[in-house]
């Protein structure tokens, strides 16, 4: 326990901390209000983290949570906050792909890694989330954002349940102990913001939830724990949408806190114009008519898509995020847009915005590059031009 | 005396002592320990870590921090009142 395993000296201690510490209690802790930007749009402009919140991370394996938590500590270089990553009960193929990917993203300089994997006893993968937010708290106490990322508390339940069967305490649901819930809630109310220094302890529990069933007992459990989740489906993923955010089913309880009127006004338009894309999408299916106004949400739905689709190494600010998702939303008729080079050149332009005024003026000059050149190759985009306006439809008819 | 300087530093200075009288695996019961905390750290006297996990008067329930082998007979002192981890000079 606590010893360093990247092979560096011995760290010399001066002080020691009880692992199992009590939270801090309501009187001394503030309004959550400052957005952690993870660079996915995909959940920084729909399901917005918040510096002190509990979001849990739920999906089946392999559906993409643990890239976004490489993207979202990588996304942190350059400011002070500092990520625990717990990894429990993990093979040591997935540590060492985790470390390193953290070590080339430049993640790792600013990272602690606390392990117990699959070969460590059952009660070292019992105290380790305890031991790594101990370690966290002590940053936080001491003037420092904190991001803990659990991965996962499946395998923390599970090993808790060895321990305490082994222990012949009476078994309750899916034979987990009757404390399984003040086991995970004891953890995750160590976070939020201390009113004293203004610092955070934002915790991000992974739970997996076999076979996508979201209502299985453990993530049940951790959700009413939680202010939110982020749902990683499987089956999304399988499509080929990555990340594979399940907007249906995510929600940030405390996200609109930390947005401004114009982020807001984003989100609740982003997730209008997807319901509405579905309802085009289902509706084009029986139809080949379709009226104007559907071929525009059909079109701004794919465009919008296309900007949330994101391989693991691409990164973007609030900014750059919300240049390039209002370009798409402003956009009034089914012309296409040439999404990846939108994002190209929003990467381009981003610093350039100081002021208010620059972003409307850089927004303006965008949509007009990107709709201009939408127009002169829209003959070359059937999927989007397939169905002709109802007008010449009818007129054609008629001649016939 | 034995043989594990720690140890028997912490006898010497009066800590709470016991002896293991079941092992489960991870699961240790212990005689003796009598008043001691929950959550307390335990050291064995081959070296091994445990910690408090309930306490029925001088029958205490440990969680083997280190290993499932345990030795019947082994001697246990408490190391400090809580499950500590130590801070590095930074």
């Amino acid at each position: 326990m606590g010893r360093p395993l990247d092979g560096g000296p011995a760290i010399t201690t001066v002080e020691s901390s009880g692992i199992f510490n009590p939270a801090p209690g309501i009187m001394d802790r503030k309004v959550l209000d400052e957005q952690l930007v993870s660079g996915v749009p995909a959940v920084d402009s729909f399901f917005p983290i918040v510096l002190g919140q509990r979001i849990a991370i739920l999906g089946d394996s392999k559906s993409g949570k643990s890239t976004f938590l490489n993207q979202l500590a990588a996304n942190q270089q350059g400011s002070d906050k500092i990520a625990v990553y717990v990894l429990i009960g993990k093979r040591k193929v997935d540590i060492e792909r985790l470390l390193s990917n953290l070590n080339s993203s430049g993640a790792m300089s600013n990272t602690i890694v606390v392990l117990a994997n699959i070969f460590d006893s059952l009660t070292m993968s019992y105290i380790a989330p305890y031991a790594a937010c101990s370690m966290a708290e002590y940053l936080w106490y001491n003037g420092q954002d904190v991001i803990v990322m659990y991965d996962d508390l499946s395998s923390h339940a599970e090993a808790y349940r060895q321990l305490s069967l082994l222990q012949e305490v009476d078994p309750g649901r899916d034979s987990y102990p009757g404390d399984i819930f003040y086991t995970h809630s004891s953890l995750l109310e160590r976070a939020g913001k201390l009113l004293a220094n203004g610092k955070t302890l934002t915790s991000l529990p992974v739970v997996l939830t076999p076979n996508d069933d979201i209502t299985a007992y453990l993530p049940t459990n951790i959700m009413s724990i939680t202010d939110g989740q982020i749902i990683f489906d499987l089956s999304y993923f399988r499509k080929g949408v990555r990340p594979a955010v399940n907007a249906g089913l995510s929600v940030s309880r405390v996200g609109g806190q930390a947005q401004n009127k114009r982020q807001k006004q984003l989100s609740s338009g982003l997730f209008k114009a997807l319901a509405r894309f579905r309802q085009a999408d289902e509706f084009s299916h029986f139809s080949s008519q379709l009226s104007a106004e559907t071929r525009t949400d059909l079109a701004r739905g794919k465009h919008l898509y296309a900007a949330l689709q994101q391989p693991p190494e691409e990164l973007h600010s609030l900014i750059e995020q919300q240049l390039i998702l209002e370009v798409i939303m402003h956009s009034p008729d089914d012309r296409g847009i040439d999404v990846s080079g939108l994002k190209i050149a929003v990467k381009e332009r981003a610093n350039d915005v100081k002021s208010d005024e620059d972003y409307d003026r850089i927004e303006d000059e965008l949509f007009k590059q990107f709709s201009a050149q939408a127009e002169t190759t829209k003959p070359e985009d059937p999927e989007l031009n397939e169905t002709e306006p109802e007008d010449k439809k009818s007129k054609k008819k008629k001649d016939k | 005396m034995f043989d594990n300087q720690t140890f028997q530093k912490l006898v010497e200075a009066d800590n709470l002592t016991g002896e293991v009288v079941a092992v489960n695996r991870f699961i240790i019961e212990v005689k003796g320990l009598e008043g001691v905390r929950i959550g307390a750290q335990v050291l064995f006297s081959d070296g091994q870590r445990g910690m408090v996990r309930e306490a029925h008067g001088n029958r205490v329930l440990l969680y083997n921090l280190d290993s499932e082998d345990l030795a019947l007979g082994t001697l246990a002192v408490v190391q400090k009142t809580n499950c500590l981890y130590q801070l590095a000079k930074s």
